[in-house]
């Protein structure tokens, strides 16, 4: 039940909180697994010292008793030196034990105490963490109580050697009764180190015993911690898709029906402003033929920047995939000068096209085609002046084609020529020349020539000259995937 | 015997200007203000040429078109597509509607249209 209204709360938040709790999620995960990982590396680092530490520790205790030994035998106080040195060893580890028992304890002196019990430095930290953090559980506790018994053998060892010391050190030789005593006290040593041994033996398997299930915890742990966090990532995950989905359809649909309900009023105003210029409701003054023809003029401005809207909205939404389809650019290029042929005949200018014999037939989103050879002729009959030129050039590059509409018109300047694809950007010069453009078009070719994954580039002199070139693939990339989804839909 | 023309369009505005400028050609010129007017009209009087919107009231003209298609009378008849909508996917539409073409009317001028109409029914400028 709390889950369905997890998932409601979830699912009515907006796309923003979504994303923000996803990345949340995603901050959360990695940090778990850091933390994950470092608290792992410090146990089994811990874990590593404390079994290379045992050894040290069992090896000074034998050392210890082996000195004690020789020193019954050779009464040389060098041997019980000896004794005494090795077994600092357990006693450094002892201390560094009693301290990390004190709830604040001096870490100082724990790292002293290890240090002594020949640890290396490197390690100490990871085992004051390992018995901070674990004392009391399944992992440490048996081995600590093992260890105590160990420190208390140990004591136990120490007090032989102080009695074998006092012993052998102030007589030259011992009596009957001395030896007798002296015997006894090899015997306790002999017990004691049997049982260090066999305790040395049940730390070593304890703390063996811990770490692998301390292992298995820590698997788990990741296991199920990773395991809710990851689907938690994926129900935020696909909601918020499933929200941008929406929103993208949600975006397409009101700026279609948007645009609808501009183009609606704007239709009636265009139509009746052209009924009322050719005078079909009567004549008109000049003065009213000027008024109606500004009118008529700003409709047109207005549905022009509509439809480029439209296309500009559908590109960056992606929405607008024409279909792919074999164009033969000679006939594409005549029918976009065609449709220019008023404005090139008002302005008198020679337009030339040169097609290389090598240029293939092209397998291109025809709109996009048409769409990027109308903008770029248009802006070239718009800016040329009267009686200029225009040079329309194609020639075929390897698997490319290269389209270049050069021009002797105002051309670009230098400093606004980094800004000429940018949306609603207009040159000053063009803006001089042509109130009306919206600023959209080379926008819009640069995004149909991305779509037909080509190029589009351009070098201009301002005053004198602009080129504008389309590299275009032959086949694009875009025709291989309808091919393969036809493919696919047929079986 | 004057040629009929048949438009379906719900803006009145648009669609007396639009009447009066083809019936100025000579035509005969019907008018339906929704898709369900509009079949009526067609399927009765079978013209020669419909211009048709598609977001209209009652029955649209995407489903007029269809119910005309699967008629014998409607079958045939040259439709042209008058809408305001995206263009983007205008010649999908065209085709999918089986009509003969698709013209944005805010981008297209009433003489423009006029010389689509003359064109279609073969009719000298």
């Amino acid at each position: 039940m709390r889950s369905v209204f997890l998932f409601k709360s979830l699912k009515e938040q907006t796309v923003r909180n979504k994303f923000n709790l996803l990345i949340a999620l995603i901050i959360v995960i990695l940090l778990f697994s850091l933390l994950n990982a470092l608290s792992s590396v410090k146990v089994m680092s811990g874990i590593r010292a404390y079994v290379g530490g045992e050894g040290l520790w069992s090896k000074g205790q034998k050392e210890a008793v082996n000195s004690l030994v020789a020193y019954t035998h050779s009464h040389d106080e060098a041997d019980y030196q000896k004794f005494l040195h090795f077994v600092d060893v357990p006693l450094g580890d002892k201390q560094a034990r009693l301290e990390m028992n004190k709830p604040n304890p001096d870490y100082s002196v724990v790292r002293v105490g290890f240090i002594q019990g020949g640890n290396s430095p490197d390690d100490v930290n990871d085992m004051i963490f390992l018995y901070r953090n674990f004392r009391h559980s399944r992992l440490m506790s048996p081995a600590i109580s093992i260890w105590a018994q160990g420190d208390a053998e140990m004591a136990n060892l120490l007090a032989a050697g102080d009695r074998i010391h006092a012993l052998i050190a102030p007589n030259a030789s011992l009596s009957t009764a001395q030896n007798a005593q002296l015997a006894s006290l090899l015997t306790t040593t002999y017990a004691s180190d049997s049982r260090l041994t066999s305790l040395e033996n049940q730390f070593s398997a304890s703390l063996g015993l811990g770490s692998r299930r301390l292992e298995r915890v820590l698997f788990e742990l990741t296991v199920v911690t990773t395991g809710i966090l990851g689907v938690l990532t994926l129900v935020v995950a696909s909601l918020s898709a499933r929200a941008i989905i929406r929103l993208d359809r949600l975006k397409t649909e009101f700026v279609s029906l948007a645009s609808h309900q501009l183009r609606t009023p704007l239709t009636a105003i265009n139509w009746y402003a052209e009924s009322l210029l050719s005078e079909n409701a009567g004549p008109l003054n000049p003065k009213q033929q000027q008024y109606i023809s500004e009118l008529y003029n700003g409709g047109q401005r207005m549905a022009s920047l509509i439809s480029d809207l439209l296309k500009v909205s559908s590109l960056d939404l992606g929405t607008y995939k024409p279909e792919v389809k074999n164009v033969d650019v000679t006939r594409a290029l005549d029918t976009a000068i065609r449709d220019l042929q008023p404005q090139i005949d008002q302005k008198q200018i020679s337009v030339k096209v040169a097609i290389d014999s090598s240029v293939p037939t092209v397998s291109i989103a025809e709109q996009f085609f048409m769409g990027v050879l109308q903008n770029l002729l248009s802006n070239s009959v718009k800016y040329t002046k009267k009686n200029g030129k225009i040079n329309v050039t194609v020639r075929k590059q390897r698997s490319a084609i290269v389209v270049e509409v050069a021009d002797n018109g105002v051309g670009i300047p230098e400093e606004q020529q980094s800004q000429i694809f940018k949306k609603l950007f207009r040159a000053d010069n063009a803006q001089k020349l042509d109130a009306n453009g919206t600023g959209l078009g080379l926008y819009i070719v640069k995004a149909m020539v991305r779509h037909m994954d080509g190029k589009v580039w351009f070098e201009s002199v301002e005053g004198r000259s602009t080129t504008f070139y389309v590299r275009l693939p032959i086949r694009s990339r875009y025709h291989e995937k309808a091919i393969a989804n036809s493919l696919d839909q047929n079986g | 015997m004057a040629k009929k023309v048949l438009i379906v369009e719900d803006d009145p505005a648009m669609l007396a200007i639009l009447a009066e400028r083809i019936a100025q050609e000579g035509f005969a010129v019907l008018q339906a203000q929704d898709g369900q007017q509009g079949l009526s009209i067609a399927l009765r009087e079978v013209p020669d040429l419909i211009l048709l919107d598609l977001l209209m009231p009652k029955v649209s003209g995407t489903d007029m078109l269809s119910q005309l298609r699967k008629d014998s009378r409607g079958a045939r008849v040259p439709v042209i597509i008058l809408s305001n909508l995206n263009e983007n996917d205008a010649a999908s539409k065209t085709a999918q509607l089986k009509a003969t073409s698709y013209i944005v009317k805010s981008n297209t001028s009433l003489a423009a249209i006029v010389g689509e109409v003359k064109k279609m029914l073969s009719v000298e400028e």
